[in-house]
């Protein structure tokens, strides 16, 4: 029972939920920032790969024609939600760049990526946590916060355990082959460095069978506190691996901002009154 | 002692609590349906429980990574039957790819991806012609593409092409069996 009262005395993750958001939206920000010379061919009238109808027009408000001829205004007003969201952070402008973020995502929803996926759930989870506050907060606030948090980790952790899962049905994950059809791929590959590892079949063998060890290991281990800096650790070089080798690079990206929220650093300790 | 006030708390944790494992066994579930081949009542109600708002798909190369590689290419046809050079669209975009990661141009090639393998798709399952979300979908690309290639040409055909590229082990060394298909023309009214 210690432990559940907890969630409602203490926040038990505050720490990590700001530097988690600090982070992310300063990611978001430069990303879409990066994006934009390509915005037209993404998000607009023009769009190379469009869904109209796939998703309510309540999450997809650029289906909306007028919308859509201005989408950039949508996209300036998402950056400068990420930049109140960055400099003033409480739940209302959270909960606008989540809504937001989901909209621009669905909109483009054949160009996004797992870490995308990621983002938008996580997003949503967190846009009731007002951990930045520093007004006193309510046992509620606190019980929210904390939840919010655990429901996010859970959600990083299923990632792990589908892809991890799933692989496992396949074929060329359990021969240790995987890796040598995607390095063959150029979009998944350095030029200069692929020649010579694609001919690496020792090494193939080895990275591929390491990955998915990794993503099945992962959803277990990163609950422990005496193996989760070996996991994060790990994790990290394999996340910048993809980003920088396979080129998946806001992946690799999102995916070492995400773990800010395993963090095991220290919280401030705030108690409510009314706890005790 | 828990006071009367920490009690309603204590109920309202073990509440949320309780939501968020039903909450994650709706998403387990959604999340491997795929492994089993019938569709049970609980697979359908996290279905409409997970879609839209919580989606996610995360399999990340799984089962399989693709096996072969694609590249996409189109011509246009000019109102005196002219055809011009094939076009592959996505050539400059991954050479820049290839030198700088963090740019606009993986978004693109994404794109590019995405088309590519819908071709495949439908070429390999012969739904030529019997989707025709997708196909809109790829002519859409091919047409947006030929306008930016050709902004001052008036044409009244595409026709567009894959090669697929596929990499085959053979006394330890990777062969590269390569097969091209032409995949459709497509006439503008």
């Amino acid at each position: 029972m210690q432990w559940i009262d907890k969630l409602y005395q203490q926040e038990l993750y505050s720490e990590q939920v700001k530097l988690f958001r600090k982070w992310m939206y300063a990611f978001l920000f430069i990303y879409t920032l990066i994006l934009l010379p390509a915005a037209a061919d993404i998000w607009g009238e023009n769009q190379l790969v469009a869904f109209p109808g796939a998703v309510s027009s309540f999450l997809n408000i650029l289906s909306i024609p007028f919308l859509n001829k201005n989408f950039y205004w949508i996209i300036a007003l998402y950056l400068v939600a990420l930049l109140v969201g960055f400099f003033k952070p409480n739940r209302t402008i959270h909960f606008i760049i989540w809504y937001l973020y989901i909209n621009l995502y669905y909109n483009a929803a054949a160009v996004q990526n797992g870490g995308n996926n990621l983002v938008a759930l996580v997003l949503l989870y967190l846009a009731i946590n007002n951990s930045e506050s520093n007004q006193s907060k309510t046992p509620i606030d606190i019980l929210f916060n904390n939840l919010s948090v655990i429901a996010a980790r859970i959600q990083i952790a299923m990632m792990y355990a589908v892809a991890g899962i799933y692989k496992l049905t396949g074929e060329t994950w359990t021969n240790g082959t995987a890796l040598m059809y995607v390095f063959n791929n150029p979009e998944y590959s350095l030029p200069y460095f692929s020649g010579w590892m694609r001919q690496q079949f020792w090494l193939i063998d080895i990275v591929t069978n390491t990955t998915l060890l990794f993503q099945l290991i992962f959803p277990i281990a990163v609950w422990f506190l005496s193996v989760r800096k070996y996991v994060l650790w790990f994790g990290t070089l394999f996340h910048i691996t993809i980003a920088l080798y396979m080129g998946i690079f806001d992946f690799g990206i999102i995916m070492l901002i995400m773990y800010y929220l395993f963090n095991p650093c220290k919280n401030k300790k705030r108690s409510t009154t009314a706890s005790l | 002692m828990a006071t009367t006030e920490n009690k309603t708390y204590r109920k309202l944790a073990i509440g949320g609590l309780c939501i968020l494992i039903c909450h994650f066994l709706l998403i387990a579930v959604y999340n491997f349906s795929d492994l089993s081949e019938k569709s049970s009542v609980l697979s359908r109600a996290a279905h409409h429980y997970v879609q839209p708002l919580f989606f996610q798909n995360f399999k990340l190369f799984a089962p399989d990574p693709p096996k072969s590689y694609r590249e996409i290419y189109f011509r246009i046809e000019d109102n005196n039957g002219n055809k011009s050079n094939w076009i592959n669209p996505g050539k400059k975009d991954l050479e820049i790819h290839s030198k700088f990661r963090f740019t606009h141009h993986a978004k693109l090639r994404a794109a590019y991806d995405y088309i590519s393998r819908n071709m495949e798709y439908l070429h390999e399952q012969n739904l030529k012609g019997k989707n025709d979300v997708l196909e809109q979908t790829i002519n859409r690309y091919f047409l947006l593409q030929a306008r930016k290639y050709y902004p001052h040409t008036s044409f009244n055909a595409i026709e567009t092409a894959f090669i697929t590229y596929t990499p085959i082990l053979k006394d330890d060394k990777i062969e590269i069996e390569k097969q091209a298909t032409l995949f459709s023309k497509k006439q503008l009214h």
